[in-house]
């Protein structure tokens, strides 16, 4: 299946989801959880470079790739409570109870 | 003295114990950033910031609990394995590994790989059993040595004659994108007509 920039991805209170982007990002999100992909670009020829992904509720890990290395200023992982700016690395988030 | 020890050991448990509750009370409220190693082992680094404040986390097994949107992100504590794979144990079970990329060289002007490459093979077909991979990318490249669409084309006759090889050794046709991007994207930067037996290659990535 393929995602596209725009789509939303919820989870189910027994389902959980495991993403690989083509810029060899990872993130997976465990059960109850919802995230959107606000803006995914990679074209390293022409310099378009950008991953934000506003993650709304639930548990989500992320495992950077090539954007975050070409371009760490181009990555964002929004929350409802902060804006987590990521350089290379793993990063896990559980938002709520 | 033994009986001394004993009580100091049991201190020392209760002690470990109630830091123990301590962090994952801490963790049990809402809205947890925690940095973690890379798969590879490598560490970098995260900006958590709001309205009211930011941290800068580089150390890691560390998190930070954001409580809401108006109040600033708490000083980073420590955070044990053992309370990240309970936090987290549905996302990390699906989560998948990183993709794998191998990169083969080709002869001059030539859709033949060069014998040290054909040897790689092994371990790309290796990689794809172990993920048991259904979407393998091969992307074919050329130098700048000669014309611009002829490359093209050499490009994609080299992610072909890998592609090919792929399927002659079990890999579904289905599972593998071939694509080329001609002489564009090159490993090593040269000025056009330049021969670069580095920049005649292919990628793989297996995901």
């Amino acid at each position: 299946m393929k995602i596209l920039r725009g789509d939303i991805i919820q989870t189910s209170e027994k389902a959980s989801i495991g993403l690989i982007f083509d810029d060899d990002t990872v993130v997976s999100m465990g059960p109850n959880s919802e995230m959107a992909i606000d803006e995914y670009n990679f074209v390293p020829i022409e310099g378009r470079l950008s991953f934000v992904v506003k993650f709304i509720h639930g548990t989500l890990t992320y495992i950077s790739g090539q954007i975050s290395k070409l371009s760490p200023q181009s990555v964002r992982l929004e929350t409802p409570v902060a804006t987590i700016g990521v350089r290379g690395t793993q990063v896990f988030i559980k938002l709520g109870g | 003295m033994g009986i001394k020890r004993g009580a100091m050991r049991r201190k020392l448990a209760s002690f470990f114990l109630a830091v123990a509750f301590l962090v994952l009370a801490a963790c049990g409220t809402k809205n947890l950033i925690v940095l973690v190693p890379d798969p590879d082992g490598s560490v970098g680094a995260i900006q958590v910031a709001n309205s009211a404040g930011s941290v800068e986390m580089k150390t890691p097994n560390q998190a930070t609990v954001v409580p809401d949107e108006n109040t600033a992100p708490r000083a980073p504590a420590d955070i044990t394995m053992e309370e990240i794979r309970v936090l987290f144990a549905e996302a990390l079970a699906i989560q998948p590994a990183p993709p794998v990329h191998f990169i083969l060289y080709f002869e001059k002007d030539s859709n033949r790989l060069n014998s040290e490459s054909l040897g790689r093979m092994a371990d790309i077909l290796a990689a794809i059993r172990k993920r048991a991979s259904m979407h393998v990318g091969v992307i074919g490249h050329s130098d700048t040595l000669g014309d611009k669409l002829y490359n093209q084309n050499l490009s994609m006759r080299r992610a072909a004659a890998v592609r090919d090889l792929l399927i002659q050794n079990g890999v579904p046709a289905g599972h593998i994108e071939a694509t080329s991007h001609g002489e564009k994207n090159l490993l090593i930067k040269t000025g056009d007509n330049v021969g670069e037996p580095k920049n005649r290659r292919v990628e793989v990535v297996v995901r």
